[in-house]
């Protein structure tokens, strides 16, 4: 028995996308258990877009999971983006988690964005000017709640679901320059405090598939034009539940009274 | 006086991100010699079209080489990897 996870990121779907990428995620359904897109689902955030994603994502027979990218909040209309997602039946996630059933095996998926601040030894510090310093506030919220949302599942297999790196061994031939605007460490380091069995990220267009956390969890960059398919998929053997090390900031329930309940992001 | 290469090279990728056709911050640009290369992948062939476009009108006068892929409608997908 295996989950089986379908996954891909920066479609980037404008209106003159109709029929275009349907028949392609279509075959997600015939291969996995789940659809899960990390990010830039839109070209400018519209919710125009969004709507024609939705129009080629209805062939698809298995649940859909998203989080947004950069490019969908560039038209400042993020609420209407994933609305239209929502009223189409995809499952928009911001720090939140939401859990599907498998033959009898729980999939948990834990979802934020993330954001920029670069990689250990190399990282922006909240230090100087107020926009540097919101800048990195950014990033360390959202790997605060992306903690708080894995912690916050107790299912047979943990997915998180990012647009932003949390490693930069995913990076491939992005320049190094530019590295600080692709991920954070903090991302990574969230997922490895709360656990996980993989993680999954796009945004780095020049980036390369495969790389791992420090602390020894897959990481796998599904931005489209670094699969070069409609998307991948990954397929995971539940295996006995690992340690869960409790979320920081105060969440000190019980594991079995933190596995009832969600965490709840912006987007609810 | 003409804008220095590299201040045309920067304009470009500025025009890639805001341009309507194109939308996109990912391209590769530099210029060698008298040819202005873009390399990497967009959604669909007319925005491939409109990025060589727009590096025609900030270059006019150079040799615009386009290396780009296009991503939709790729046919099928791959073996699924077992982590």
């Amino acid at each position: 028995m295996t989950v089986r996870i379908a996954a891909v990121g920066d479609v980037h779907v404008g209106l003159d996308f109709r029929g275009r990428l349907g028949p392609g995620l279509t075959q997600a359904g015939t291969c996995a258990d789940v659809l899960l897109l990390a990010g830039d689902l839109t070209r400018v955030g519209a919710p125009e877009e969004a709507r024609v994603l939705v129009e080629e994502l209805s062939g698809v027979s298995v649940p859909v999971v998203a989080v947004l990218g950069n490019h969908d909040l560039h038209a400042d209309r993020a609420d209407e983006v994933v609305g239209e997602l929502r009223d189409g039946g995809v499952q928009v996630l911001d720090g939140d988690s939401t859990v599907i059933s498998v033959d009898g095996w729980s999939l948990g998926v834990a979802g934020v964005i993330g954001f920029g601040g670069g990689f250990a030894g190399r990282s922006a510090s909240e230090f100087g000017e107020p926009e540097m310093k919101a800048f990195v506030r950014r990033t360390v919220d959202a790997a605060r709640r992306l903690e708080h949302a894995l912690g916050a599942l107790d299912t047979d297999v943990r997915v998180a679901l990012l647009h932003y790196a949390p490693v930069p061994d995913t990076l491939g031939r992005e320049p190094a320059e530019i590295h600080a605007f692709l991920g954070s460490y903090l991302l990574a380091e969230a997922v490895d405090r709360a656990g996980a069995d993989l993680v999954l990220h796009g945004h780095a267009h020049r980036g390369t598939e495969r790389g791992m956390t420090p602390g020894g969890i897959k990481v796998r960059n599904v931005a489209q034009p670094v699969i070069d398919a409609p998307f991948r998929v990954f397929e995971l053997q539940p295996g006995p539940r690992q340690l869960r090390v409790p979320p920081v900031n105060g969440d000190d329930a019980p594991p079995s009274a933190r596995s009832t309940r969600q965490a709840h992001g912006v987007w609810q | 006086m003409a804008d220095p290469t590299e201040y045309r090279l920067a304009r470009l990728q500025e025009a890639l991100t805001h341009d309507p056709r194109v939308h996109d911050q990912s391209l590769e640009v530099r210029v060698e010699g008298d040819r202005v290369v873009l390399r990497g992948e967009l959604a669909t062939p007319e925005r491939c079209q409109a990025a060589i476009s727009v590096a025609k009108e900030i270059f006019p006068d150079a040799t615009v080489v386009a290396d780009l892929k296009v991503s939709a409608a790729r046919p099928r997908g791959t073996p699924p990897e077992r982590l």
